[in-house]
Order: structure tokens, then sequence, then C-alpha cells
């Protein structure tokens, strides 16, 4: 049953819960942190899969935690979704100059997300 | 007439056309259009002298646009070309005429789609132009229509670079003065602009007290004929001009023009800023007549700019401060652009937040098959219904603040005891802040009021409150305190939260700031609530401010500017004290029926401070509310001092005229001409001053108005104390407001002023009445309908005679008065003379059906004076009659219906005005009772 770790990271608790529970639906295992530094600290502890992260955070914003998780080589290889309510064109080209490898707009639909996830780990594991 | 065609010989005139005809093709703008026109038309052999009439936006064609060719050797009168081209224009084709001189004319209107375009004119032959010009009339259309589309953009840009340039002029005149240079600028802006093709300033010169021209631009002979503002009346002509007018010089002399066309010139009279002299005048002749009002708009800033210009001359620098104020406008607007873009980008996150989980947990409940028991759906429905209340929280914030931004606030002003206040705050907010104690330190018999609006100063309180909460840890407290200062009352909030920076402690008042960073959800609220405090500390003149020791919690102050006030002054004014609402409005009613019964334009009641030393205003109309509330008078200084020490009225007819007062700054600070200031006194004892300014009609206070006051003040007396006494007496609280609201109305609806109450002055003196019973009867007079303010709208109104129903109505406004009046009316003697003013001598008025002698005097009085006015003034079913028709109807009924001795008063005060009279109605018409 399980499909997989994803470390999903966002300082809103209701949309941690509710990634929590579609990905849960979904059979995967679900870690979560609530900001940035947390997130890098339990990319590199856990091991996760995939990170969903959000981009405006505390402590250390989301581009922040992506380019420092893409820095580190033990864990550079693990895809980053990343979750903005910022939703120009300059900021998901920020979004993938720090490395992400998706990056999905606030309001975002449960159900695309985990089809996205679904899809970055199928590519991932080929 | 010879004309030679070219070398080659035998190019046939349908070529050429033909050559034009295609220019026609790819003209890309209506002037080239015009352009080509011209030079077939005047190309044309055979043709002579030519003309083109436009036709502007509203269909009318306007003056004559000469076509100039190489030869025009055949000529007719204006007269008669403008004629022509009026018959094409009105039948929509060709006319041909015989001209007078042997030529011939003709005109042909050009056709487009819509309208005609314009009409071509001329003298000599037509053959082969109908044609061509067919064509052309299409080409106009086309690029009429193109540029219409464009235009308005196009228009946006020119009148921005236009502004640019303006400003730069603007700029150049604080640096030159009024130079040549700086002119001539001025001048080649305005020739540049459409429609306008030469632009002329002229300045008067000091020497002579004539026009020169200071500078001119663009080409063509003189606007204005040397000789013309030698012409009789030429600068009454100016000076009369409103802000701008066109015209055309004929015989030296300006004659106005219905169309203006080419040739024709708008001027723009330019005098100096506070108007009081002329400096000269802007001229700007038309190129042609196209639609001259687009520049109408351009033409006035350059003309405002050529006066700043002329002016400067001899006061250099009187410029400076235009420009100043215009870069101060032009920063402010960029930066409010900058200010506003930010809090678009906060506003858009901000809301995106709850929406995310709205939209997220509305899509898991919908579509995922994992969310099915209803403890899930629950629990779902619950984060959406909590984030929906979230969004409509932000929503309102925001609104909240930008209604406060945009200054249309309405606050409803009165005086807040800051420590019921919190008490009310604290009790609402304790069961939101849980486990966190929430303690309220008060001092005791403190003064603590301020003015303010108390549900915005509530508000303020509860954000502050909630901020607290959030920062708080379940298990730490709050402490919220006043505190009293020599001039303002300080509300301070102390957490034992996590504390701020000192570098934050003034960025967390701006929206959507979170010292982590994070967003407002996190700490929920709307991360506007310290914006929103800010905004209402502001509107109240108040500082707000946040301490903090990082790591000691955090303290939020406010300072608001201290309301002083003595205790006396809390029973009879509308207070916040905690108290259930049930505020009235008994003093500002008390002064606004004095405003009203003495026709003033200010009136201020005063009382003194506790410490008995100076006076400050209790309650005041047609004052600033600044001065209102800052307003202190020493007792024993300027008037209304002097009136509270010594107890005694002055009256000042004329402020600038008395020498008493030649000092008084009062004079200068509310434009106070007339003044009367009076005791308000129990017994002996001097409870405050009241003081009215002004009588709206211009008319200065006499010993009448005095008495008048002297009776006001009484009764104001009586309403402070009764509203001492028992204060809390709900119901006479609501028979005082009665009694007020009833003598405003009939001031305002039924009432006439100035000429009546003098007719009962002097029919009184007339009568050898005293000077008390004189002021009780005027007094009575102005309070005699209050009854008829009770009757039914439009009973009085009838333009028919009255019904039985509606004179039994009528007849119950004595009564209904003397009860209504009862609260705040003591006098005995006033209430009779209002009871029975309807009262006739034969026995037969109304209500109580008196007989001679046992009627007041007063009441005999009123009653002659309403017959005489109702006939005079006539009612709403009798017209009026003429004076002397009046007194004949009133002696008929002396001694039935109207005391004799009383008639004959009024018939010797009458005849006394009579000389003076001139107007129809000297004695004011609109009394109705």
């Amino acid at each position: 049953m399980n499909k997989g770790k994803i470390l999903v990271v966002d300082d809103e608790n209701y949309i941690l819960h509710i990634l929590d529970f579609s990905l849960g639906a979904e059979g995967y295992e679900v870690i979560t942190a609530e900001d940035g530094e947390e997130a890098v600290r339990k990319a590199r502890e856990e091991r996760p899969d995939l990170v969903v992260l959000d981009v405006m955070m505390p402590k250390m914003d989301g581009f922040e935690a992506c380019r420092a998780i893409k820095r580190d080589p033990e864990i550079a290889g693990t895809p980053v979704i990343l979750l903005s309510a910022k939703a120009r064109d300059v900021d998901q080209k920020q979004g993938y100059e720090a490395g992400a490898d998706d990056y999905i707009t606030k309001p975002f639909s449960p159900g695309r997300l985990v089809e996205r996830v679904h899809g970055l780990l199928k590519t991932n594991a080929s | 007439m010879i004309r030679e065609t070219t070398k080659t010989g035998s190019a046939p005139a349908e070529v050429t056309l033909g050559v034009h005809a295609e220019e026609l093709q790819i003209a890309d703008s209506v002037d080239r259009v015009l352009q080509i026109i011209e030079r077939a038309v005047t190309g044309r052999p055979g043709v002579g002298q030519a003309a083109l009439h436009l036709v502007n936006s509203d269909g009318e064609l306007v003056a004559a646009r000469p076509l100039q060719g190489p030869a025009q050797d055949l000529h007719a009168s204006d007269v008669q070309l403008e004629g022509i081209a009026r018959r094409a224009f009105r039948e929509g084709a060709l006319v041909q005429q015989a001209g007078v001189t042997a030529e011939s004319l003709w005109a042909y209107p050009l056709k487009s789609p819509d309208r005609i375009e314009a009409v071509v004119v001329a003298v000599g032959a037509a053959a082969g132009l109908p044609g061509f010009l067919a064509q052309a009339a299409l080409a106009l259309y086309r690029e009429r229509q193109r540029s219409g589309g464009e235009s308005h953009t196009h228009a946006m840009e020119e009148r921005a670079a236009d502004l640019e340039q303006a400003l730069e002029v603007l700029d150049a005149i604080v640096r030159e003065g009024g130079s040549g240079t700086v002119l001539r600028r001025i001048t080649s802006a305005v020739a540049g602009l459409p429609g306008i093709d030469r632009a002329t300033l002229w300045s008067l010169r000091a020497e002579d007290g004539r026009y020169v021209e200071a500078v001119a631009n663009g080409a063509g002979g003189p606007a204005v004929p040397p000789e013309a503002q030698r012409a009789e009346g030429f600068d009454t002509w100016l000076r009369r001009l409103p802000t701008w007018a066109d015209f055309r010089w004929t015989a030296g002399a300006p004659n106005h023009r219905t169309s203006p066309g080419r040739g024709d010139a708008l001027v723009i009279p330019l005098s100096s800023a506070d108007k009081t002299h002329p400096l000269g005048f802007f001229l700007a002749q038309l190129e042609c007549g196209l639609d001259r009002m687009d520049v109408v708009e351009d033409l006035r800033r350059w003309a405002a700019l050529g006066r700043q210009a002329l002016e400067s001359f001899d006061n250099t620098g009187h410029g400076i401060r235009n420009v100043e104020e215009l870069r101060e406008e032009k920063e402010k607007i960029s930066e409010l652009h900058r200010l506003k873009s930010q809090f678009i980008a906060a506003v858009s996150h901000e809301l995106r937040t709850p929406l995310t989980s709205i939209t997220a947990y509305a899509e898991t409940l919908r579509s995922s098959p994992g969310a099915t028991d209803p403890e899930t759906q629950d629990r779902f429905l619950r984060v959406i219904y909590d984030e929906s209340r979230r969004l409509t929280r932000i929503v309102d914030d925001i609104l909240d603040l930008a209604t406060m931004d945009s200054g249309r606030v309405r606050l409803s002003c009165r005086r807040v005891e800051l420590d019921a206040l919190v008490r009310d705050v604290v009790d609402v907010i304790s069961p939101l802040a849980e486990e966190r104690s929430v303690r309220a330190t008060l001092p005791e018999d403190e003064e603590l009021a301020v003015h303010g609006d108390p549900d915005l100063l509530k508000q303020l309180l509860m954000n502050l409150l909630e901020n607290a909460i959030k920062f708080t840890d379940p298990a730490g407290s709050i402490e919220v305190g006043v505190e009293r200062e020599a001039s303002a009352v300080r509300v301070w909030v102390q957490d034992d939260g996590p504390g701020i920076p000192a570098d934050k402690l003034d960025l967390i008042f701006e929206r959507f700031y979170q010292i982590d960073g994070s967003n407002s959800r996190r700490h929920g609220g709307s991360g506007l609530g310290l914006a929103i405090a800010r905004s209402i500390t502001a509107w109240h003149d108040g500082r707000i401010w946040a301490e903090s020791k990082s790591g000691q919690g955090s303290r939020f102050v406010v300072s608001l500017p201290r309301l002083r006030a003595t205790s006396r002054q809390r029973a009879s004014e509308p207070t916040y004290d905690g108290a259930p609402v049930d505020e009235h409005r008994v003093p500002e009613l008390v002064i606004e029926m004095i405003g009203e019964v003495m026709g003033a334009e200010s009136v201020s009641l005063m009382l003194p401070e506790e410490d008995g030393a100076s006076l400050f205003i209790q309650a005041a109309m047609g004052l600033p509310d600044e001065a209102i509330r800052v307003a202190r008078v020493a007792i024993g200084e300027s008037i209304s001092g002097t009136v509270a020490r010594t107890g005694v009225p002055i009256l000042v007819p004329d402020l600038s005229r008395d020498e008493r007062f030649a000092g008084n700054p009062r004079r200068d600070q509310y434009h106070t001409e007339s003044l009367i200031s009076v005791p308000v006194k129990r017994r002996e004892e001097v409870l405050g001053v009241l003081n009215v300014t002004n009588k709206a009609s211009g008319i200065a206070f006499d010993e009448s108005d005095l008495a008048l006051l002297m009776m006001l003040a009484e009764r104001v007396s009586l309403v402070i104390c009764k509203l001492k006494e028992f204060g809390d007496s709900r119901d006479d609280v609501q028979r005082m407001e009665e009694a007020l609201r009833g003598v405003i109305d009939v001031r305002r609806h039924y009432y006439p002023s100035g000429g009546f109450s003098r007719l009962v002055i002097d029919v009184c003196r007339e009568l050898g009445l005293d000077d008390v019973t004189t002021s009780k009867v005027h007094y009575a007079s102005i309070l005699r309908d209050v009854g008829m303010t009770r009757l039914p709208e439009g009973v009085y109104k009838k333009p028919t005679a009255l019904s039985a129903g509606d004179r039994e109505l009528i007849r119950r406004h004595p009564e209904d008065g003397a009860r209504m009046l009862r609260s705040i009316e003591f006098q005995s003697d006033v209430f009779e003379i209002i009871l029975a003013h309807h009262e006739e001598p034969d026995g037969t008025g109304y209500p109580r059906g008196l007989a001679d002698g046992t009627i007041p005097v007063g009441a005999r009085v009123l009653g002659v004076l309403d017959a005489y006015h109702s006939l005079r003034s006539g009612r709403p079913y009798r017209s009026a009659v003429r004076r002397q028709e009046a007194i004949e109807e009133l002696r008929r009924n002396a001694g039935g219906q109207f005391d004799p001795e009383v008639v004959e008063a009024l018939v010797r005060v009458l005849s006394r005005l009579g000389s003076s009279e001139t107007g129809k109605q000297p004695e004011e018409a609109g009394n109705r009772s």
C-alpha cells in the first residue's frame, strides 16, 4: 500500500491537513513541516520521495528551501513541487530557477496535485 | 487671364486629377486629404478663388478656409461665396450660378455615407471636379472614422506631454521670472496646439495703460490690428469677458462670432491671481473651424501659466508656490500609486490563502472517495465555514480601511468615558481570551473623557486586545489601563508575549505586516487590525505607538486629546458612560432651538470648568469642532468671561465699531460682527454663559434680541436644572426633547421672523406695556403655534378652504402647544398668552370662549396681529389684500373679533411705518395662524 513518503510543507494548518488527507487517501505516507528550515532538516533526516513546498513561509521561504534541497547532493534528486499564491509568470520562473520540478498556484485542486505527485514519482522511478 | 500649361504641353486635366485621386487612396489623415483637395481644386485651369467649408461635429457648416493656389485672378465676394456654399450644403447637390461680375460660381457638397463632410466653393469652371471631389469625400470619411478610434488614446498622450511641458515652463518661470524666453515658450506651445496657428500674449503696460504684444508665435499677419485696442471701449470689453471668447476684428473693434473660422481668435483675459487688476490677455488665432472645444482646456492652462509669467515680471517668485504645489501633487500621486499597488499585491495574497483552503476542502468533499464518513465531512465543512468567515472579515477590514483612507468617515462624536469603554470591551473580549487573563487597571475619580466616536473607539480597543491575545501564550496575561495626562488620556494594552524587535515597532502598523514573515492567517485575524487601529486614532487626532523589549512583551499605547469637563456636565450631555444606550439630545436641541429663535449664525453654551477659573464650550452650533474642543475663556476676561463673573449680559451690535473690544481676538477668529452674551442663572448663581453671534439676516442684534435671549437663557437654566435633578427620568427628557423640537419646527415652517416680531414689540409699546411684559409677548409670539407642528402634514397647505374636520384639528393647537411647552416653560403668563391667542373679545374664540376682560393683553395683541398678517399675506386659500383694506377689515370687526384698543395701536404703528414702506409686504409674509 505504501507508495512513497511525501514531505508536505506549509505554514497553514488547514492546507497541511487537506494535503495529508488527499495524499494519505492515495496510499502515500505524509510527513509535515511548517517552515523552510524545518523542511530542509526533515528532507535530510527523513529522506522523503517528494517534497510539496509552500513558498510564502516564515523563517525560510519556499524558494530558498528548494535551493537548499537541490544544493545538497545527498537529497538533490528529490522532486520538489512548489505551491504558491504567487501566480505571476515571474514567480513561476523564479520557482523553476530555484530548481523546482513543478509549480502549482493557489488556490489549487488537491486532485490535480495528487496527479502531479504520481507523475513525478513515476518519471523519477523510471 | 492666361494659364500656362506644362512645357510638354498637353497633359490633360483628367490625368492630373487622376494623380490626385490616387494620392487620396494613400492619404493617411484628414489634413492630408484637405491638402490634396486644395492642390487639385486650385490647380485646375479656369478655377479662381476657392474655399472649403468643413462641417463640424454638430453638423454645422463652419467658416471658410481659403484654398490657395498658384493663380487666383477670378474673385467673388465672401458673402456670395458663403451664400452659395450654404445652398449646396442645404440642397446636398452641386449648385452653379452666374456671378454678379460675369464669372460663374459653383459649390459642391462632399457627401460621404453618413453626412456631408465639407463644401468646396469656387469661382470659375467646375468641369471634371465633381467626380474627384466625390472620391475626396470618401477619403475624408475614411480618415475621420479612423482618427476617431485612435484619437482618444492619442489625445491622452498629447495631454500628458502637454502637461509635462507646462510643468517645465512653470519651472522656468520660477527660475527666470517672466522672461521673454519663458513667454515665448508659452506662446509657441499654444501655437502648437491643434487648430491654433498663432498665439500672442499681450501685457498691460503700466506707463500708459496700453496693451502691448509681449510675444508672438506662428505665421500670419497681426491678429489684433494695432489700432484695435485704441478703439473706444476696448478695455471695458476685455474686462467684461468671461474666461475666454471668440471674435474677429472688424473695423478696429472686436466682434463676437457665433461660428468661428479661420482668422478668428480666442481671447483669454489674464488678471492677477487675486483678480483685482488686469495683466493682459492671451490671443490664439484659429487655423480653421476645427472643433475648437478640444483645445479650450489646454488654452486655459497655458493662459494660467501666461498669467503667472506676466505677474512674475514685477513679482519674481510668485510662481514658486505653484511649482511646489504641482510637484508635491505629482509626488503624492506617484507615492499613492506605489502604496496602492503594494496593497493590492498584499490583498490578493491574503485573499488567496483562505480561498485556497475553501476550494481545496470543497473539491475534496465533492470528489474524494475518502471523504464520505460524516465525521470527516463535518470537519471539512467546518474548515470551509471558518475560512469563509475569515475571508469576510478581511474584506470588511479592507473596506473599513478604504473608507477611512478616502476621508468619507462620518464620525458621530460625543463625550466618551474611556474607563467605561475599557470595562465594556474587556467584558466582551474575556471569553475570547480563553485561559489568558485580561485585567483592567482603571484609576478612580479621574476625568477620563475624550471627544470621539464610541463605536470606532471600541473597535480600536478590540483590535489592540485581539492582537495582544494572538501573541500571548494561552497561560499568559494581558493588562489594559487608562491614564490621565495634562491634555490627553492614554489607553494602553500590555501583553507578555514574545515582544517586538525595536526596528519593527513602526512596521507592525502597516497593512498585512507580520514580524515573522508569515501570513496573517497563522495568527488569526485579517492582518489589518493594527492598521485600522492607527487609522481610527488618526481620525481622533490621537497618536498610537508600540513599546517593547524583546522577550518582555509589548505595550500598545493610544493617546487621545482629553475632553475637559466638569461633573456638572455629565448630567446634561449625551455621554457614552457605559449605561445602556439611551442618549438624549437635549443640549444640542437647546442650542438648535436658540439658533432658530434668534436667527443666529452661531450659538454656544459655555460652562465653568471644575476649578471655576475658566469656561469651556459645552454645546455649540455654527462653530468649528476644533474651536469647540479647545476654546477656554478665563472667567473675568473677554466677553463671556466678564458675563460669567458679573452676571450682567453684554450686547455688542457691531463688534468692529465697538471700542470696548478693539483688541478682541474673536473678531478675526469667528468673523463676529454682532453678538450677545447672557448669563444662564439659577437665582443668583451663574450656571453658564449663552452666546449668540451674527444674525443670519445680517442685521445687528438690538435690545429686543437681548431681551429675547434673556428669556431663552431662563429656559436653558430650567432645562439644565431639570436634567441635573432627574436626568435619568426618561419621560421628562423625552418631553423636553419634544418641546424643543416643536419650537425648532415651528420656527422653520410656520413662523416669519423679523418683521412680525418688530410689529409685536411696537404694538406692545404703543399700548404702554412695560418691557418685561413686552418681551414675554414677544417670546410667546414665537412659540404660540408650537401646537401646529402636531397637525397632520398638508392641513395647512390646502389650497382650498379648510373642511370642518381640519378646522376642528386646528382649533386644538393652542392647547396642544401649551401642553408641549410645559417641560421647558415655567411662566404662567407665557402659557396664558399661548393658550388664549385665538380667543376673541365677544367670546366666540377658542379654545375656552373667554370674553373681553379675561383675555390677557398679550393674547389680544397676537389675535389682532395674526389677523392682520393673514389678511396682508394671504392664506393658501385667500389672496392677500392691501394695507388699507386690511385695516378697514380689522376696524369693522373691532369689539367683536378684535380688541379695538389693539387695532388702533396697530394703525398708529403702521402709519408711522407708512412713509418708509416701499415693498408690498414690509412686515413679512408667511404667518399661518
